[in-house]
């Protein structure tokens, strides 16, 4: 059997829809903050195996985009997450509730 | 794909380049600045930079042929009066912003120069992604607008409210980018191309294009993704707990320029491509119009039925901005029908887009107002914004009290407000379709703006009707009376003399109808 461009995209979705499960079911703000991680490596993935099997470079060039992008949202991200765990001493975010009426 | 980069197509982008100029030295000035002084002159020097682009920025739309876009950095970015409508909306935004900051920090003791830095920078981010053309130069523009917003609302650091703000914002935010970005994958592999026009041409060159399930996903995760940003239900649910967590000036920032900015990108994806001809996909022919029925009206009810309980007054403006968001999706169904090329384009029919954009202008000044006058309530990082502690603050402190009350009325459109002008042209738009859907989608439009008057209303009721309960801390701040001064000449002459601004809307629209 060979490994065409259905099997990277079922990857792709299978890999997206782990990471969105994960954001709606774990409760660990940095737990969910990796799933998210996941996603967007899901999207890479999707992108450079459309570019591969177009045979050309675009989708390449992005997932090196979608790359730094993730950096600087995991630095703003990991700030966000410390700030919170510095107020409240925990990373649960069902128990950031203080303005549900 | 060849990329040529000139130095003249700096120009094209001299307002968002000088926002981020000033940005970076603003940033810089904190870190040089004296410890345990006041950073106010960081904020004079970033209302500065906000009148400089806002010059370039006007001197562009002069300069600029109505009916032209200038495609710059290899078409990755565009120019036309479009883009620099809104810029100046985003840069008007950044500057009252800035101006309500310096004392409002200062109470709140944040007082940090970074604030100025990051407003800028969001509104840099705001004016590249409706300047984009590529799906990607997009999307990294939409994370340089949302990144520093996501931490503008967690800004004041000792406050528990803001902290979580920052964090649901942050963790929903990346989720949709997350989506959005599959999305942008999947149109990728279905049309070859990130660039507008390219997946256009795609769209007319194979019109069975349409019907396969990658696009079609990747349109319905691209809409997601957006709809988001714009606090579509339902995608809405983050809006309250962040409206209401974040610092007042920072709130009325995100509900004047992020929504500005993600309706911009709306209109000129769904102008330039899928608009129209491409719209009408495969054998149902329905495209994406039926989907935006169903997001308009269950935001619209979803907004309104849930503002109406609520007695904190931000929360309660983050519902009304929902709902604002629903009225607007009708705006851009009705865009959908009909544009520009296939109207009279005399006098002052300006299509549904055109009523969007006019919309906007109005609703970026009306938060400002409201949310501008709120922001003054509060010490120590505690904001007072439940509607008991407005009671009796008309005559306690009358010009903020009558600024917030016309910033009410405006919202809820009632002449001679702006506000009022904007739905008369968005209902209007809508009529004289005379299609029966959305002569429907009108009536609930209607309907639900009859609601919208019982909540807004009620606050007034508060302002001069009801006797304080409770001592509430009111500041003065010069800045917060000028950012009132110029919203309120602005609602006042959008809803008195709207000739001027309805033409603008329709010329803006003109530059992106073409293609």
């Amino acid at each position: 059997m060979t490994i065409g461009l259905t099997h990277y995209l079922v990857l792709a979705a299978v890999l997206f829809g782990i990471g969105s499960l994960g954001v709606m079911v774990r409760r660990n703000a940095i737990v969910v903050f990796m799933c998210i991680e996941l996603m967007l490596n899901a999207v890479n993935l999707t992108f450079i195996a459309f570019s591969r099997f177009r045979g050309e470079m675009n989708g390449h060039v992005i997932a090196f985009f979608v790359m730094a992008v993730a950096a600087a949202e995991a630095a703003v991200g990991l700030a966000i997450i410390l700030n919170l765990f510095r107020t409240r001493k925990s990373l649960n975010v069902d128990e950031a509730n203080l303005m549900r009426h | 794909m060849e990329i040529t980069f000139q130095a003249s197509d700096l120009w094209g982008i001299l307002p968002v380049l000088i926002l981020m100029v000033f940005a970076s030295v603003a940033a810089l000035m904190e870190v040089f600045a004296k410890p345990d002084t006041s950073r106010s002159f960081i904020a004079g020097f970033s209302v500065v930079g906000c009148l400089l682009a806002l010059a370039t920025s006007y001197w562009q739309w002069k300069g600029i042929d109505g009916a032209f876009q200038v495609p710059l950095f290899g078409k990755m970015l565009v120019m036309d009066a479009f883009s620099t409508f809104f810029n100046m909306i985003f840069i008007i935004g950044a500057m009252l912003a800035s101006l309500l900051g310096a004392r409002y920090l200062r109470e709140h003791n944040a007082d940090f120069g970074e604030y100025y830095a990051l407003v800028l920078f969001s509104a840099a981010g705001m004016g590249l992604m409706v300047q984009s053309r590529d799906l990607i130069v997009l999307f990294i523009n939409l994370e340089i607008m949302s990144m520093a917003i996501y931490v503008l609302s967690g800004f004041v650091r000792k406050n528990r409210r803001g902290a979580e703000a920052a964090l649901k914002y942050f963790l929903m935010g990346s989720v949709a980018s997350a989506v959005l970005l599959y999305g942008v994958a999947l149109l990728y592999g279905g049309t070859g191309s990130t660039d507008l026009v390219a997946m256009r041409e795609a769209f007319n060159a194979d019109k069975a294009l349409g019907d396969s399930i990658i696009v079609k996903l990747g349109m319905v995760f691209l809409v997601g993704g957006m709809a988001f940003k714009v606090a579509l239900a339902p995608f809405h649910l983050w809006t309250p707990d962040v409206y209401d967590g974040a610092p007042s000036p920072v709130t009325a920032f995100m509900a004047a320029g992020v929504k500005a900015a993600g309706f911009a990108v709306l209109i000129r994806l769904f102008t330039v491509t899928f608009g129209y001809d491409a719209l009408e996909f495969g054998a149902e022919g329905k495209g994406w119009v039926g989907l935006f029925y169903a997001l308009a009206v269950a935001t619209m009810f979803a907004g309104n039925l849930a503002a109406i309980p609520q007695v904190n007054v931000k929360r309660m403006l983050a519902y009304s901005s929902v709902a604002h968001a629903g009225y607007l999706v009708v705006g851009i169904i009705v865009g959908a029908f009909g544009d520009l090329s296939n109207q009279e384009t005399a006098g002052t029919v300006i299509g549904g887009n055109g009523a969007v954009l006019y919309y906007l202008l109005t609703y970026a000044f009306s938060t400002f107002l409201v949310l501008g006058a709120i922001s003054l309530f509060g010490k120590d990082g505690e904001e007072f914004v439940h509607l008991s502690d407005f009671a009796g603050m008309g005559f306690k402190r009358p010009f903020v009290g009558l600024a917030l009350t016309l910033g009410l009325l405006s919202l809820a459109g009632i002449p001679p407000m702006g506000g009022f002008f904007a739905k008369f042209y968005l209902f209007r738009e809508a009529m004289s379709l005379q299609k029966p859907e959305l002569m429907w989608l009108t009536l609930i439009a209607i309907v639900n703006s009859m609601i919208a008057l019982y909540y807004y209303l009620r606050v007034i009721v508060f302002l001069y009707m009801k006797e304080p309960t409770r001592e509430v801390p009111v500041f003065e701040s010069k800045g917060a009376v000028a950012v009132l001064c110029i919203a309120l000449a602005a609602v006042l002459v959008l809803g008195l003399f709207p000739d001027t601004y309805v033409e603008m809307a329709r010329r803006s629209l003109e530059s992106l109808a073409l293609r």
